[in-house]
């Protein structure tokens, strides 16, 4: 027993091995994807391409497989790329091949061999490709076709202005055409650019403008302009791609907008073409007696906005308005709102909200229903409303008016109200102008006041002691009316008669005149 | 630079006066609805009454009752002493009741507008002369208290009207009681008064006929 283990192990152990080695050189990582021009022009020698992906490591040589009817060239290196984006590192190889279709058909390309710097392998998966004529019409400088999809439509259906330029050389293209007068945009321009092979196998530029579009008014309409190219583009010394320029006609695209069918055309047809979706849906479909719903109807389409709110046909017992501001239009869609309240309990059933429109497949008008709603209303609790304040007479609210418009409504002022005011300015004013009375009465008030009188004692016996006649005399005349001692009365008395001798007699002023000084010197 | 930013506003001016008198062609072609935006712009930015008259005017002329009597209601505050807006909102089916400037009828008067700002300019000056003024105080203090007292009553009356918390119902809704029962309709444009923040997602209310109850807060307005 033991003998057969050992002899098993030693043969499945080297055959695992080998076979753990050998898909180790073939698949580490990284991918590998042929990309063959679509079709193969039969006789034209066109670029195939390998793009490796994370090889792990540079491919050493390419293993071409036979493949009837197409013939390759010498595999060449268009590039090694490696790029480190948040520390993480890829690498790209571009590798690329000349082919050669013999005649027209299907080839399948079996898997390419990628042989690496580092004796490993990859390998591509096989691709099946078609060989067939190329565009004759791709001569010359360039090609432009312009054409509306579909030619024929109803006013509202949707088509679009297609414009497709063709040039030999790569370069910057602008529409040379535009959506013709009377078209209505249904979106903005789109781009596309891409490649188409020439019966020459000559790889051409191809650039498409699509504009959406629908048309208001039966009739025939074109487009048609001159589109501008450049041939023999080349880039100069700072890489910017220069040519010649050349105009090329435009030939004029046609569409016709028939008139909507009047046969089957509904009562409430409201333009919308294309199929539409309804679906009508309440906030709850239980409630109290006395509890508001809301009914929302949702309409989905293309030109949604031609849609008109429906009429709500509520059945006895129920009431309800439109809700202030529930008529939404969005992208594609727009919502109807409603409140609903019951006035009796019970279930109700409430109306199909229905939409038709024109199918521009069959020509025909069809409709779109929303499918039915049913509400129901529980009797709910007999509370009675907690009032507070003057009672009135009766159950219900007072009757109040209801609003009139037209002649009763004064007309708008138009900006032209007599100004007011603000509100505050009274206060301002009031506040501002005391303020200026209070200022003003007192700088009166300060400017008013006398200056306080020199101590007259102390002036006079200053003026004593300078000598100074007229001093003396002014400062002496200053007890004219000052209350004295008698004493102090006659010395003022001669030491004027002193200072009027002095002035005026020529008289020395006495020696005792500081001592008559110093008898009122106290006098402020 | 000043040059410029003069040349900017009047130009921004000119834009602003032409997009509102748009508005208003619109509505003369019997399109209100299309100037209520505008209107509403220039309300809004403005705040004067007769700009919430004309947007109340607006709403009244397209249909919307309810928000005719929020934008008349605005209109009220910003200018109590005006009576258009109580007119208007009467118009619209609401029942202001009386108001403090109405109460006092031409008592009112010397306080508010111009004629208030007159007296209590001189209000101002008799009672600062009186105070610190150098001659004929007294006189001036008589003065100053007349004007004073002359003032007061509209003043008072206008900021007890421009301080009323009236609201009003946008559309049909109904008046519930504390515990969330329905109880009668309100029609639409119905003048009711705030009596607190909202609670629960209404609003409590007291009616101009003394009921009071809660409002679901979407139902009222401003």
């Amino acid at each position: 027993m033991v003998a057969r283990w050992s002899s098993s192990v030693f043969t499945i152990l080297p055959i695992l091995v080998a076979s753990i080695v050998s898909v180790a050189s073939v698949v580490i990582g990284g991918d590998a994807v042929l990309s063959l021009p679509d079709p193969l022009v039969p006789g034209a020698r066109l670029n195939a391409t390998i793009t490796v992906n994370d090889p792990p490591a540079q491919v050493r040589r390419v293993e071409m497989p036979a493949v009837d009817g197409l013939t390759w060239g010498e595999p060449r290196s268009a590039g090694f790329q490696q790029t480190i984006i948040n520390g993480v590192s890829s690498s790209t190889q571009r590798i690329l091949i000349e082919v050669q279709a013999a005649r027209e058909g299907r080839y399948t390309v079996p898997a390419i061999t990628l042989h690496l710097v580092n004796k490993t392998t990859m390998a591509t998966a096989p691709v099946t490709v078609t060989a067939a004529p190329g565009d004759n019409r791709l001569s010359g400088n360039g090609l432009v076709e312009a054409r509306f999809e579909p030619e024929a439509v109803v006013p509202g259906e949707p088509a679009a202005l297609v414009l497709k330029v063709a040039t030999a050389d790569r370069q910057p293209i602008e529409p040379g055409l535009k959506p013709p007068e009377g078209s209505i945009s249904l979106g903005e321009m789109t781009k596309t650019e891409g490649t188409s092979t020439a019966a020459d196998g000559r790889e051409w530029n191809v650039v498409t403008f699509r504009w959406p579009l629908a048309f208001g008014k039966p009739g025939a309409y074109q487009a048609a302009g001159q589109q501008q190219i450049y041939t023999n583009v080349r880039q100069d010394l700072f890489g910017q791609l220069r040519g010649n320029p050349a105009q090329l006609p435009i030939k004029p695209a046609r569409i016709t907008v028939a008139e909507l069918p009047e046969q089957g055309r509904p009562d409430d047809f409201a333009g919308l073409v294309g199929a539409i979706t309804t679906d009508a849906k309440l906030e709850r479909d239980r409630i109290a007696l006395g509890e508001g719903v809301g009914l929302e109807l949702t309409v989905s389409g293309r030109q949604i906005d031609l849609a008109r709110q429906p009429r709500l046909d509520l059945p006895k017992g129920l009431t309800g308005q439109a809700k202030q501001g529930g008529d939404v239009t969005e992208p594609g869609r727009r919502i109807f709102r409603w409140q609903l309240w019951a006035e009796a309990p019970g279930t109700y059933q409430l109306p199909v909200f229905s939409f038709s429109w024109f199918d521009p497949a069959s020509r025909t008008y069809r409709r779109s229903q929303t499918a039915p709603v049913t509400l129901t209303v529980l009797p709910g609790r007999s509370i009675g409303l907690n009032v507070a304040g003057r009672q009135l007479s009766g159950a219900t609210a007072p009757t109040i008016a209801a609003p009139t418009t037209g002649p009763q409504l004064p007309l708008p002022w138009r900006g032209a109200a007599p100004a007011r005011p603000g509100d505050g300015w009274a206060l301002i004013a009031a506040a501002g102008s005391a303020a200026i009375a209070l200022i003003a009465g007192s700088v009166l008030r300060f400017a008013g006041r006398s200056r306080p009188r020199p101590h007259r004692g102390r002036a006079l016996k200053a003026a004593v002691a300078s000598g100074g006649i007229d001093a003396i005399a002014n400062a002496a005349a200053a007890f004219a009316d000052a209350t004295l001692e008698p004493a102090q009365r006659a010395a003022i008395d001669r030491l004027i008669a002193a200072a009027d001798g002095a002035r005026f007699g020529g008289a020395k002023l006495p020696a005792e005149a500081a001592a008559w000084a110093a008898t009122v010197a106290d006098v402020p | 630079m000043i040059f410029r930013l003069a040349l900017l506003l009047v130009v921004m001016a000119c834009g602003h006066g032409a997009e509102t008198a748009d508005s208003y062609a619109a509505w003369a072609q019997g399109r209100p609805q299309e100037a209520i935006a505008a209107l509403g712009a220039v309300a809004r930015t403005t705040n004067r009454w007769d700009a919430w008259m004309d947007l109340g005017l607006a709403h009244a002329n397209a249909g919307d009752a309810g928000q005719a009597a929020v934008a008349f209601i605005v209109a009220h505050r910003t200018a109590a002493e005006r009576p258009e807006p109580l007119a208007a909102l009467r118009t619209v089916g609401a029942t202001p009741p009386v108001t403090w400037i109405e109460r006092l009828g031409p008592a009112a008067w010397p306080g508010v507008g111009w004629p208030g700002i007159g007296l209590a300019i001189v209000a101002g000056l008799g009672l600062g002369w009186a105070a610190l003024g150098t001659r004929r105080r007294g006189l001036t203090a008589v003065i100053g208290t007349i004007a004073l007292v002359g003032v007061l009553p509209g003043q008072i009356a206008l900021r007890l009207d421009a301080a009323e918390p009236w609201a009003t119902t946008l559309h049909e809704c109904r008046l519930y009681d504390s515990a969330g029962n329905p109880g009668n309709p309100l029609p639409t444009a119905t003048l009711v008064r705030r009596r607190g923040e909202a609670w629960s997602g209404r609003i409590p209310v007291e009616l101009i006929d003394g009921r009071r109850g809660f409002v679901p807060t979407g139902d009222l307005g401003p």
